[in-house]
């Protein structure tokens, strides 16, 4: 199709357009074999769905959402009581050993690291605000 | 479990290998009842360098161990994290959180 484009330039058009005329035939011939108006409106609902689907969530949910904007996983992993609770959280959903290990390692070999447990958490929130 | 994490603590800092295998046996060996969501290569990796007493290399054991925290916190982040921020729990901590600021404010 693509090869010979510059000879051809105007028969896709055309083309096109010719289908639509075919299309709009073969709707005009349904209708009447048919006689159902209700299956030749749920034929056109689709169109206008999609036609105004992409302007509407521009305008409202998306700034609504930004206003109510999450702790990040750094902020509630600094906080002493934000951890307590997300401890809370996991012992409810027998998960709480991920974070019980997390814990024991800054302690017991922080002598002989030299990646502090800030570098960590913010290589971690890189991670979060992508996903 | 908790009760080996408490003995990891309290043991001198010296003896991290020894803290290790600890650790190792309360999380890392498989089918062990509080078992972390590492790679298996990574506790492989650490299983066998704790147990290593000819050979013993601590600046590589050191080197797992923050890959495998590292792990850990990426799991947690992407995963229990999510859940954790839809959740009732973190409601509650976010509304005492707006409590506390007001009565900094106050005072």
């Amino acid at each position: 199709m693509g090869c010979t484009g510059s000879k051809h330039d105007d028969d896709p058009p055309v083309k096109s357009n010719a289908k639509s005329k075919t299309e709009n035939e073969q709707s005009v011939r349904n209708v009447p074999h048919q006689n159902n108006r209700t299956s030749v409106e749920k034929k056109v609902e689709p169109i206008t769905a999609s036609v105004t689907a992409p302007v509407v969530p521009k305008d409202s949910p998306i700034k609504a959402d930004a206003k109510i904007k999450p702790l990040t996983f750094k902020e509630v992993m600094e906080d002493k009581e934000g951890r307590a609770y997300f401890m809370k959280f996991l012992q409810g959903e027998h998960a709480e050993e991920n974070l019980v290990f997390f814990e024991v390692r800054p302690y017991d070999y922080m002598y002989f690291s030299s990646t502090s447990l800030p570098d960590l958490l913010t290589l971690c929130s890189v991670y979060v605000a992508g996903s | 479990m908790l009760q080996e994490v408490e003995n990891i603590k309290s043991s001198p800092r010296t003896d991290l290998q020894k803290n290790v295998q600890d650790l190792a046996s309360a999380f890392l060996k498989p089918g062990v009842e509080s078992e972390v969501n590492v790679s298996d290569n990574m506790k492989k990796n650490i299983l066998v360098l704790s147990n290593d007493d000819t050979n013993y290399k601590q600046g590589e054991l050191v080197g797992y161990l923050e890959k495998a925290q590292n792990e850990i916190l990426m799991i947690m982040a992407m995963g229990s994290y999510p859940r954790f921020v839809k959740s009732k729990l973190y409601a509650e901590f976010i509304s005492k959180k707006k409590t506390e600021v007001r009565k900094v404010e106050k005072v």
